[in-house]
C-alpha cells in the first residue's frame, strides 16, 4: 500500500506544534492487521509504554471505550483514539478500567476484527485529543502520517499566519518546492504521506 | 457565619428585614442549608411562584475562609420547572462575601403587594431594601453596571435578568465574577423566576471592612489546605487538562464515544464537533489573546482555573469561556458548529438570565417543531432574542423544553421532571441515565458526580461491571455529591479525590480544621443521605412519584447511532436507587 504523494517539511518545533489539531479528526497510519495494538503504538509510532499506561487514560477503538489495551489486535481500518483523563462523571466513566466502567458497558470495547482475520495491510485512523495531541503530535508527525489530499489542503488553508512560510524546506514527492507554493501543489484525492522534520535551533 | 437574614416581602408596610440566630440550622451550609430550609418551611404543594414558596441563598460551609475551591454558593426553593425541590449552585464572588459578612443564609419569603422591583443592600453595617423600578427589564450586564455606578466597583451582585422578571421557568440567578461581571449563574430549575416572584431584582453585597473567616484549628487547617491544593495541582485533570482546555475538553471525547447528543438527541455523534471542541476553543482564545483569555478562575480561591474569557475576532469581550454544556446545548444539539455564534448565545443567555442547557435543549425542540432549521445559528440567536423581548413566542421558549414541546406538539423532548437533559446521551452512558431519571433535581449531570463510593465507604464496595452496579453507583454518587454541595466546594475537586486518597483525607482535614469537628468519611456520607432523604420526602409530598423517576420512552425505544444502543435499565432497578 503506497500513498499517492509525499510531503516533507522542515519546520521550527513550535510551528509543528500547531499541527496538533490535525489529529482531532484523525490521521491515517499504514500498518498491518492482527498485530498487537501496543506494537503499533509503541514500536511503530514510538510512544513510550509508560505514557500509554499513565497519561492515556481514555482509549477508544471504533468509538468504543477500551479497558484492557494489552489484549487488542489491530483490525482493518480501525479508528483508534487516545485522550488524557477527562473531567466529569462522564469523563471518569470513559476512563480505561475505571470504577465507573459499568456506567457505559453498552459502548465498551468487546473485541474486533483484528483477532480473527488473516493479516493484511491496512490504514488505521489515529485520533489524538487534548494534552495527548499536544504532547505526541510532533513525534508522530516526525514518524509520518497519511492524510487525504483535500483534507490536508483544507487544513493548511485554515492555518492562519505564517505556519507554512516558516518551513525552511518543503519536498513534494521528494522534489524540493518553494514553501510558499503549497497551494499550487497537485493535491490528489487519495493519501498524502506527511512528514515533518523539526528545525534545529 | 452565625446569622440568617430573613426578608418578608409581604410585610404590611413593605418588606420586613429580620436577622436571626442559626437555631436548628447551625452547622449547615450550601445545599444542606437550602434544602433543609425549603423542606422545613415551604409547603410542598404550594405554587412555586406563590408567596408560600421561599428563596434561600446559602454560602458553602467553608466559604469566606482561606480554603481553596470553597467559593460556591447554593440557592434553593421549590422549582417552577420541576415542581420539586431545587438546589442550584454557582461560582462568583458573592459566596465569599456573604460568608465574611457572617450570613449563613438569606431567606426571602412572601410576595410584594405591588409590582415594584426591589434591591437589597448588605454590608457590615446591616441590610436595607428599597424599590428601584429604574432596573425593570434591564439585562444582567446593564443592571450590574448601573449598580456599580451607584455602589462602586468592589461590590458583588446577585441579580436576575428579564427572564426572571417575567417569571419564566428557564430563568437563572446571576452572580458576579472576579471582574464584577454577571457571568456565573445558578442555572437550573427556574430559580430566577422564584427570585422574580419575590420582586427582588438585585442583592448588592459589600464586604468592605470584613475579614476572612478564621479556622478553629489554624495549624491543621493550613496544613490541610496546602496538601489539598498540592493534590489538585498534581492531578492531570485538575492540574493540567481543565486549566488548558476548560470543561469543553469533553466535546471530542464524548463525541468519539458516541454519547454526544446531536440534533435534539437523534444521534450520538456530531460531524462538526472538532470545530467547537475545547482544543479548537483554546486555539482560538490563544490566537485572539486578551486578559484571562485562556485560563481563569470562576471565584476567588480557585486553583483549578478551568474557565476563560471569550473575545470576538476584533478583541471585544463577549462572554466568559463557554462551558462544555453550553457549547453542546447551543452547538451540537442544534447542529451549530460556529464558536462565535455559540459565544453570542451564551452572552444573550447570561444577559437575559437564562439557563444555557435548558435553552439549547429548547431551541433544538423548536427546530424539531420547524421554527428553525438545525444548523441555522442566526435563527437560534433570533429565537433567544424573542425571549429577551418578552414576545409570546419568547415566553413559551423561556419556559423551557417541556413547555415548548407541548405547545408545538413535539414528542421528542429530552426532559426528566420537566428539566432538560445535559450533554450526555443516557443511551450511551447508561449510568448517567440512572442519575438523570432518579435525581431529586430533574435531569442533572452534576447530581451524581462526585467521589467514588469506595473512597467514601458508602454502601460497601460495588462491582461496577455488573448491571446492578449502575444503580448502586448512581445512588452512592448522588449521596456523595450532595455532601460535597453542602461544603461549597467546586465539584471538580472530585477528580483529585477520586484518584488520590491523600487528597480526600486533606479535604476531610480541611473541614475538621476549620470547624473543629472530627468528621469521618461516614459522617460526610450520612450528611448526603440525610439531605437526599429530606429532598425525596419534599418531592413526594409535592406529588412526584416513581413515575417521575423515568426517562422519556423514546430513550428505551429508539436506538442511538453509531452504537445503536437503547436505555436498558429497568423501572424496577430505577426504583431501587434510593433504597438506603
Amino acid at each position: 500500500m503506497e500513498p499517492d504523494a509525499t510531503l516533507t517539511m522542515e519546520l521550527p518545533p513550535a510551528t509543528i506544534g500547531r499541527f496538533a489539531a490535525l489529529f482531532g479528526q484523525g490521521v491515517g497510519i499504514p500498518t498491518r492487521t492482527g498485530i498487537p495494538l501496543l506494537a503499533l503504538l509503541c514500536d511503530q509510532l514510538g510512544i513510550a509504554r509508560d505514557y500509554i499506561d499513565q497519561r492515556v487514560q481514555t482509549f477508544f477503538i471504533n468509538g468504543r471505550a477500551v479497558d484492557q489495551v494489552e489484549q487488542i489486535r489491530v483490525g482493518d481500518r480501525d479508528v483508534i483514539a487516545l485522550s488524557a483523563a477527562m473531567p466529569g462523571l462522564a469523563g471518569a466513566t470513559l476512563r480505561k478500567g475505571g470504577m465507573f466502567a459499568g456506567f457505559r458497558q453498552t459502548i465498551s470495547y468487546a473485541g474486533g476484527s483484528g483477532q480473527e482475520k488473516a493479516p493484511q495491510q491496512t490504514v488505521v485512523t489515529l485520533k489524538l485529543f487534548n494534552l495527548v495531541a499536544r504532547e505526541l503530535a510532533a513525534q508522530i508527525l516526525h514518524t509520518g502520517v497519511w492524510v487525504k489530499g483535500p483534507r490536508l489542503a483544507e487544513y493548511l488553508q485554515q492555518l492562519d499566519g505564517n505556519a507554512l512560510t516558516d518551513s525552511v524546506t518543503m519536498k513534494w514527492n521528494d522534489q524540493p518546492r518553494d514553501p510558499g507554493s503549497w497551494e499550487r501543489l497537485p493535491w490528489p484525492e487519495g493519501w498524502v504521506a506527511l512528514r515533518m522534520e523539526p528545525l534545529r535551533e | 457565619m452565625d446569622k440568617i437574614l430573613r426578608i418578608n416581602m409581604s410585610g404590611a408596610n413593605g418588606p420586613e428585614i429580620k436577622t436571626e440566630s442559626l437555631g436548628a440550622y447551625a452547622g449547615l451550609g450550601g445545599r444542606a442549608m437550602t434544602s433543609t430550609v425549603v423542606a422545613q418551611e415551604v409547603p410542598p404543594t404550594c405554587h412555586a411562584l406563590s408567596a408560600e414558596n421561599k428563596f434561600v441563598i446559602a454560602p458553602g460551609m467553608l466559604s469566606g475562609s482561606a480554603a481553596a475551591m470553597s467559593g460556591r454558593i447554593s440557592v434553593g426553593c421549590k422549582s417552577p420547572l420541576t415542581g420539586g425541590i431545587k438546589e442550584a449552585n454557582s461560582g462568583g464572588q458573592p459566596s465569599q462575601m456573604l460568608a465574611r459578612l457572617g450570613y449563613a443564609a438569606i431567606i426571602l419569603e412572601g410576595r410584594p403587594k405591588d409590582d415594584s422591583l426591589y434591591k437589597v443592600v448588605i454590608n457590615k453595617d446591616g441590610v436595607t431594601i428599597n424599590a428601584d423600578n429604574s432596573l425593570k427589564m434591564l439585562g444582567n450586564y446593564d443592571t450590574v453596571q448601573k449598580l456599580k455606578t451607584e455602589f462602586g466597583d468592589k461590590i458583588g451582585c446577585i441579580t436576575i435578568g428579564p427572564a426572571g422578571e417575567m417569571k419564566l421557568s428557564a430563568a437563572t440567578v446571576a452572580f458576579t465574577d472576579m471582574e464584577g461581571l454577571p457571568t456565573r449563574h445558578a442555572g437550573r430549575g427556574g430559580v430566577g423566576a422564584v427570585l422574580g416572584a419575590k420582586g427582588i431584582k438585585a442583592i448588592i453585597i459589600d464586604d468592605a471592612g470584613t475579614r476572612m473567616r478564621e479556622p478553629k484549628n489554624p495549624e491543621k487547617f493550613k496544613a490541610a489546605n496546602k496538601a489539598f491544593v498540592a493534590g489538585l495541582r498534581q492531578h492531570p485533570v485538575t492540574g493540567q487538562g481543565l486549566p488548558a482546555y476548560g470543561t469543553n475538553v469533553l466535546t471530542n471525547v464524548i463525541n468519539e464515544a458516541g454519547g454526544y447528543p446531536t440534533f435534539n438527541f437523534k444521534q450520538g455523534q456530531f460531524d462538526g464537533a472538532a470545530k467547537i471542541s475545547g482544543e479548537a476553543l483554546a486555539e482560538m482564545e490563544n490566537t485572539r489573546g486578551g486578559d484571562g483569555s485562556a485560563t481563569h478562575g470562576c471565584h476567588r480561591g480557585c486553583v483549578i482555573r478551568c474557565s476563560g474569557t471569550f473575545y470576538d475576532k476584533n478583541g471585544r469581550f463577549v462572554t466568559k469561556q463557554p462551558e462544555y454544556e453550553t457549547v453542546w446545548a447551543h452547538g451540537g444539539n442544534c447542529g451549530i458548529s460556529d464558536l462565535d455564534a455559540i459565544a453570542e448565545m451564551d452572552r444573550l443567555d447570561d444577559d437575559f438570565g437564562l439557563d444555557t442547557i435548558e435553552m439549547g435543549a429548547t431551541i433544538a425542540v423548536a427546530m424539531d417543531a420547524g421554527l428553525a432549521q438545525f444548523g441555522d445559528a442566526e435563527a437560534a440567536i433570533r429565537l433567544i432574542k424573542e425571549i429577551g423581548q418578552g414576545t409570546p413566542l419568547g415566553r413559551i421558549l423561556g419556559s423551557g423544553a417541556a413547555v415548548t414541546g407541548k405547545v408545538f406538539g413535539v414528542e421528542r423532548v429530552p426532559v426528566v421532571k420537566g428539566q432538560a437533559m445535559p450533554a450526555y446521551d443516557p443511551r450511551a452512558v447508561q449510568g448517567m441515565g440512572v442519575t438523570y431519571a432518579t435525581s431529586t433535581m430533574g435531569a442533572d449531570h452534576t447530581a451524581g458526580y462526585a467521589v467514588t463510593a469506595n473512597v467514601l465507604g458508602v454502601g460497601g464496595s460495588v462491582d461496577a461491571l455488573k448491571p446492578q452496579g449502575q444503580v448502586e453507583l448512581s445512588r452512592n454518587l448522588q449521596i456523595a455529591t450532595t455532601a460535597i454541595d453542602a461544603t461549597g466546594m467546586c465539584l471538580f475537586i472530585a477528580f483529585a479525590i477520586l484518584d488520590q486518597p491523600e487528597t480526600f483525607q486533606a479535604l476531610i482535614d480541611l473541614i475538621n480544621g476549620f470547624t473543629g469537628l472530627s468528621l469521618t468519611g461516614d459522617d460526610v456520607s450520612d450528611l448526603g443521605k440525610k439531605i437526599l432523604s429530606q429532598e425525596r420526602t419534599f418531592n413526594a409530598w409535592a406529588g412526584l412519584t416513581a413515575a417521575h423517576d423515568r426517562l422519556p420512552d423514546y430513550f428505551k425505544n429508539e436506538a442511538l447511532a453509531p452504537h445503536n444502543v437503547t436505555f436498558g435499565v429497568t423501572d424496577a432497578e430505577l426504583d431501587e436507587v434510593f433504597n438506603f
